[in-house]
């Protein structure tokens, strides 16, 4: 059976500032650069990467809401694009978004029983008092009340407006839903309820998640597998427990030596892997390794070489120098 | 014993607004000494940046201040436009969360961190500049002689931060305010830049007030931390004591609402129940009570504002039912997330058996 999601060599590039003489020419920013996964029916992928390393763009792409550059991007087997192209309606019914940003995703101007009640209208061409019904079924799931529909969004705050963004999305009941930082705008206290309402909605529901953040902890909380992404390629892929347990890549080791653990006697103990410099410009990314120039342990083999993701289903990795003990947090390994 | 370096008490600050007076800050306390770092934790609301703003004059108009903030034993509330520019920058500066927009974007980087070390001392230009380039050098700044010309579009994120920081350091504070100074920055990057900040403070022996949300950064940075709700301080103590020694229901939701990288997988996340309070019309008595697992009507919460009292030395707690709490172990975060792996030299905590996530009233935070 083929999987439900699967991307094959994707990539993204974006025209860029102007360049050359007179500025007749264009730089190319290569967002995404050859990225290649599979995601499977009610499975999470989390995809973790920091600034400018293509996972939003990734998750755009993926969601049809930007053409790819190459590769192609699959829906149960068949190619999204031209899927998209032959019946945008359905493929928007199976495939929906959550943004990151509540208070700019929500039309201020509607009412929420009126956004919520949108994908009715359209996608089922119900009459907006006949969605009613289903309009407070939803909030009701997302845990509000039917009586919060006839408020506006500037009337919620930012974890309810969150819930009200997964309801719409909810609505068409998608197979995918693409969350990109879903829960990174919230407040700590309020972020676990959201994470919470989307695990439960994903047991209830079955649909698969494509989960876009940058913080290491809420991903190992909520994926089956996790790909790591830096500047526009996927560096390492595995599931959930042989990444945080095992990384073999430096990138992803520094990535979670850096994240701060809310515990002082451990957080005196860790020894941080601090990397030098920046992420480099996705205009001109360097040679071979993107991440040689701020790693440890290059060589010269890896500004030659693109190293390829090699390993099991398991876990598998993009490097020349992988890192083969397991990953500790202070001096225990990673709880299971 | 000396005198703390700087003390603030009984604060207050009221913003006046369309919608009616709006009180950010209610009765903080708290001291930080030379060379200590100290933490205000708290989520949007709680009032922690106003209370780093009322610090300097930095607060509109439209706020009122009342309280104490006693500095080299004057009280920088009162102390005339003059003085306030000498202590800003030259004695206290600030590190702001968002460089982009503390920095100016028109002048070189070089030119505001001169112009920073002539308003506090008489230094010639060229000294001036030669002062620059040597504290973008102490940040880690490459190139510092050629950066100190550039402009802050040049830089990325974490050196404009880093920028920040050389421009705070320059005339050798005694203390820092640090307001979310990592926030808007990839973790890698706060990594450095807080490894940076810690070093540097010290190094030159200055004390910092870290005013952040991210109980992550206060582990592995602070001395001390106040935590505040609703523009009140509900916990403060030593670093130990309030993870360790947890004396408040809502600094223990926080800690049981974090998803951490070193809990067992499966323990699943305790979310503070209900919202935040609107700072308009505050809750009556214990502002945390309508979102409280713990509240009891018979006890005061939902009437009496609880006292802040001593738990242990230099461990205080303002809850009605903070003692029975801490001696049932209610408020021990670790017994409750079964935070997996204890960290070698500490007291096993989850030797009694409980599974994770189960246990006494805690468990149920959920609405």
């Amino acid at each position: 059976m083929s999987p439900l999601l699967e991307a094959r060599d994707v990539v993204k590039e974006f025209r860029g500032p102007r360049t050359g003489f007179l500025g007749m020419k264009h730089a190319t920013v290569h967002a995404v650069n050859g990225v290649s996964f599979t995601l499977d029916a009610g499975e999470t992928l989390g995809v973790v990467g920091e600034s400018g390393c293509g996972k939003s763009t990734l998750g755009r792409v993926i969601m049809r809401l930007l053409p790819a550059t190459a590769g192609e991007v699959l829906l149960g087997g068949e190619d999204a694009a031209a899927l998209e192209q032959a019946d945008k309606k359905a493929y928007r019914s199976r495939v929906q978004m959550v943004f990151q940003d509540p208070y700019a995703s929500l039309n201020p101007r509607m009412t929420v029983g009126e956004i919520l009640a949108e994908p009715f209208l359209v996608h089922q061409g119900l009459k907006s008092r006949q969605s009613q019904a289903e309009v407070g079924e939803l909030l009701r799931i997302v845990g509000l009340s039917p009586e919060h529909a006839s408020r506006y969004p500037h009337e919620f705050s930012g974890g309810q407006r969150q819930r009200v963004g997964i309801a719409r999305a909810l609505a068409v009941e998608p197979e995918l839903i693409v969350l990109d930082e879903p829960v990174s705008a919230l407040d700590v206290s309020i972020q676990a309820g959201v994470v919470n309402l989307m695990q439960k909605l994903q047991d209830e529901r079955g649909m698969a998640y494509f989960f876009i953040a940058h913080d290491l902890s809420v991903v190992r909380h909520i994926s089956d597998r996790v790909a790591v992404m830096y500047l526009g390629r996927i560096v390492e892929l595995g599931t959930r427990d042989r990444i945080y347990r095992d990384a073999h890549h430096p990138y992803t080791r520094a990535l979670m030596s850096a994240v701060p653990i809310p515990d002082p006697t451990l957080e005196r103990q860790r020894k941080r892997i601090i990397l030098e410099g920046d992420v480099p410009s996705p205009i001109d990314p360097p040679s071979g390794c993107h991440f040689r120039t701020r790693c440890w342990k290059a060589t010269e083999i890896c500004a030659e070489e693109v190293p390829l993701l090699t390993g099991d289903a398991d876990l598998a990795w993009a490097c020349h120098h992988p890192i083969e003990s397991p990953v500790k947090i202070g001096s225990s390994p990673v709880p299971a | 014993m000396a005198r703390p370096l700087l003390e603030v008490s009984d604060l207050n600050v009221e913003f006046r607004t369309d919608d009616g007076p709006v009180q950010a800050v209610r009765g903080v306390d708290f001291s930080v000494d030379a060379g200590q770092v100290l933490a205000i934790v708290g989520e949007s609301g709680s009032g922690k940046s106003v209370t780093a703003m009322s610090i300097l004059q930095l607060l509109p108009p439209s706020a009122s201040i009342s309280g104490e903030v006693m500095w080299k034993g004057e009280n920088l509330l009162e102390v005339k436009e003059p003085r306030i520019r000498e202590v800003r920058g030259g004695e206290i500066s600030m590190i702001f969360q968002d460089p982009l927009t503390a920095l100016n974007p028109v002048y070189k980087v070089g030119d505001q961190i001169v112009e920073m070390i002539q308003v506090h001392g008489r230094v010639s230009r060229r000294d001036a500049r030669d002062r620059a380039i040597e504290m973008l050098d102490l940040v880690g700044i490459p190139q510092p002689a050629k950066r100190v010309d550039q402009y802050t579009h040049e830089f990325s994120g974490g050196m404009r931060q880093r920028a920040m920081i050389a421009m705070a350091l320059s005339c050798d504070p005694q203390l820092i305010i640090a307001d979310e100074p990592t926030t808007a920055l990839d973790v890698t990057v706060q990594a450095q830049v807080l490894e940076l900040l810690t070093d540097l403070a010290d190094r030159l022996d200055t004390a910092v007030v870290l005013i952040t949300h991210d109980l992550g950064v206060v582990a592995g940075m602070a001395d001390r931390v106040t935590v505040m709700y609703a523009g009140r301080m509900v916990e403060a103590g030593s670093t130990d004591d309030v993870f360790d020694g947890t004396g408040h229901p809502y600094t223990h939701g926080l800690l049981m609402s974090l998803p951490r990288l070193d809990s067992d997988v499966g323990a699943p996340l305790m979310p503070i129940g209900g919202q935040p309070p609107s700072m308009l019309s505050p809750p009556p008595g214990c502002s945390f009570h309508p979102r409280c697992p713990f509240a009891r009507e018979d006890l005061g919460c939902m009437t009496e504002v609880p006292a802040t009292l001593e738990r242990s030395p230099g461990h205080v707690s303002a809850c009605h039912r903070a003692d029975e709490l801490m001696a049932d172990g209610a408020l021990d975060h670790r017994r409750l997330v079964g935070a997996g792996r204890q960290a070698a030299d500490t007291v096993s905590v989850t030797d009694d058996g409980s599974a994770p996530g189960t246990g006494t009233e805690g468990g149920g935070l959920e609405r």
